[in-house]
């Protein structure tokens, strides 16, 4: 649909697609051919919402215990039951999706700029400084993980902003390979190099050519990234190498309490089990709904413009 | 034909423009280079078109790119405007930039596809500093608009918007917009339908009365070549093998070579097209990484003689400034 109005605009101008239509298009899109993937969209902003305002919609704070209702199950008073100090399994999950929005999206962010950075001066200039850097690259990744998260953790003592400083960084430096990839590709377009012969300065073609049409990648980079530090956090601190207790996170959940009452209270293991997978597949859907909208070259008109601001 | 002044704006010497072939795991090694561009000389008077034809791969778009300083020069001697050019850095090269522009053969590729029209054919205003006051930019970009045959309003759109004409329109208007001397025109039309490289051709032949500007036309096809130049450069495996201005060489094509280019032009009329004798070409381009020896073209040549294959013939350069580079006139 998108398309044929689009092309209509040309010759009958009064049917032009205005600005502000785009990410409205976008989203009917979305909704209309991605259902999977709309769905993944809201549930990611129920889980934004939940982040951001978990003091509101938690009944109880993360750290209150009532002893009296220990181990209690789900209830209508404790929604998803209590923990072994009486702690409410609800009112910690709300608060853990705020640990998991806030290490998922620093760290995803913080990757991906790294990511830019690396890729697109790889990229753009390559020869010698890219050889260099990518070989860095190279030897980087081939650590395992783990090892590097172990060491860090190590060296600079477990807490929130360690964790988002080690995946950025595992993160950002190994997806420099696929910006870099977008960017060979761009730049080998006339229009770079009609830029370039006129005498546009390296940095503004950098920002005003490259970055701009490597959008659709890094959006799509960004949502997995994204799911993917969430799984991470959550495994690092059922290692006891993430957030440390007693602030709540949904891999501590697991691991401190859920697997010590496993049999005795299942829904400890249960729900912030429930509230990773939910997160996680979501987010996936949601890229994936993103990148097969964004990468066939958008079919005509799309909210290509909009995105890149 | 045009002799109005005695300096070219542009004079090409003995340029060279070699592509090496790299080899070994760090690509290190030099497997070979390929010679894109092998000892090309021409003169370029200013207000006047030369029309560079060739084969893909002859080199064309090479030796254009290499006088825009894109590619590293080999060897040979680049003059500009007065003005040596050849080894001038990045830096020295940005105000020299302003008086040489290209159109490209891509109108789809050509435009970012992220940027609005106006922005596309401000750029080169932005990068040189000419933008300073708003309502002169603005002014400027809807003058361009203007002269290409656009309308000042479809500067609001971004290029999908348009059609191959319309954005090869959008295309010689960022070059325009520097003033440039002169523009390399990259098979401009060679994409677009042939009704519209007509309109095409048409406003480069405006352009060019209406603004002085010098051009270098490649194409792959010789009627449009004919219609547009004065003087016309056969090009064959990075060498030049005629130069003649355009009449004599459609009249008394002197190379084997354009005697065959110029035999497979097809001809609108069926009864001249009956008659039309075709000179066939047998076999395949050679490789530039293992160019023949002696005259590059002997080996597909149907008037080889053996000295052909021996040494490379001279320029020769008639009373009517007819040159061409061929055993058969040396």
């Amino acid at each position: 649909m998108a398309d044929i109005s689009g092309q209509a605009g040309v010759s009958a101008p009064k049917v032009r697609i205005g600005q502000r239509g785009r990410l409205a298009d976008f989203t009917r899109r979305l909704f209309r051919e991605k259902p999977l993937g709309a769905f993944g969209a809201v549930m990611c902003l129920v889980f934004l919402v939940t982040g951001l305002f978990a003091d509101f919609i938690a009944p109880f704070g993360y750290n209150e215990m009532n002893p009296i209702d220990r181990l209690k199950p789900p209830s209508v008073e404790y929604f998803l039951g209590t923990d072994q100090i009486g702690r409410d399994v609800f009112s910690r999950i709300v608060h853990g999706a705020r640990t998991s929005l806030i290490i998922g999206f620093s760290a995803a962010f913080f990757s991906i700029i790294i990511s830019c950075v690396i890729g697109i001066t790889t990229g753009y200039f390559r020869g010698k400084f890219d050889m260099l850097v990518q070989r860095m690259v190279d030897a980087w990744m081939s650590f395992p993980d783990l090892v590097v998260v172990i060491v860090a953790v190590s060296v600079f003592g477990p807490g929130m902003w360690q964790v988002i400083l080690v995946l950025s960084l595992l993160y950002g430096i190994a997806g420099s390979r696929i910006v870099r990839s977008a960017v060979l590709t761009v730049k080998e377009n006339d229009y770079v190099h009609a830029a370039e012969s006129v005498g546009v300065s390296t940095i503004r073609i950098l920002l005003r050519h490259i970055l701009p049409n490597i959008m659709a990648p890094i959006i799509v980079l960004f949502t997995t990234r994204l799911a993917a530090v969430i799984l991470v956090e959550a495994g690092l601190s059922f290692l006891g190498l993430g957030v440390p207790p007693p602030a709540p996170s949904w891999g501590g959940m697991l691991s401190f309490e859920g697997r010590s009452y496993m049999f005795q209270a299942p829904w400890l293991a249960i729900m912030p089990g429930l509230a990773i997978t939910f997160v996680v597949y979501n987010i996936n859907m949601f890229g994936d709904a993103l990148r097969d909208l964004l990468d066939p070259r958008m079919r005509g008109s799309g909210l290509k413009q909009k995105l890149d601001v | 034909m045009l002799k109005m002044s005695a300096d070219p704006l542009l004079s090409v010497e003995d340029l060279r423009v070699e592509f090496p072939i790299s080899s070994g795991v760090l690509g290190s090694g030099t497997a070979g280079t390929v010679k894109a561009v092998d000892g090309v000389s021409f003169n370029l008077i200013s207000g006047e078109t030369l029309g560079v034809v060739g084969e893909s791969g002859c080199g064309k778009t090479t030796t254009g790119l290499a006088i825009l300083r894109m590619l590293g020069i080999a060897g040979g001697k680049i003059v500009f405007d007065g003005k040596d050019i050849t080894n001038l850095t990045r830096g020295q090269m940005r105000p020299i930039r302003k008086k040489m522009q290209m159109v490209y053969q891509d109108p789809f590729g050509a435009l970012d596809p992220r940027m609005r029209v106006r922005d596309i054919i401000g750029e080169p205003l932005i990068a040189h500093a000419e933008a300073k006051e708003k309502a002169k930019y603005r002014a400027r970009i809807e003058e361009l608009l203007d002269i290409v045959g656009l309308d000042a309003r479809m500067g609001e759109r971004y290029p999908h918007e348009f059609s191959g004409g319309q954005r090869q329109r959008i295309g010689i208007a960022r070059a325009l917009a520097l003033n440039p001397k002169l523009i390399i025109c990259d098979e401009p039309v060679s994409a677009l339908d042939v009704s519209i490289q007509a309109q095409i051709i048409n406003l480069l032949e405006s352009l060019q009365k209406k603004l002085g500007l010098t051009y270098i036309f490649i194409a792959h096809d010789l009627s449009v070549v004919q219609h547009i130049s004065d003087r016309v450069m056969v090009m064959y495996l990075g060498k030049v093998v005629e130069i003649a201005s355009h009449t004599e060489l459609y009249k008394n094509p002197k190379h084997p070579y354009t005697q065959a280019l110029l035999s497979a032009v097809p001809t609108p009329s069926p009864d001249a097209e009956a008659q039309r004798e075709v000179v066939l070409l047998e076999g395949e381009v050679p490789s530039p990484l293992n160019p023949p020896k002696g005259c590059p073209f002997h080996p597909r040549c149907p008037v080889a003689r053996p000295e052909c294959s021996v040494k490379a013939p001279e320029v020769v350069v008639d009373s009517v400034g007819h040159q061409v580079s061929c055993h058969l006139f040396s």
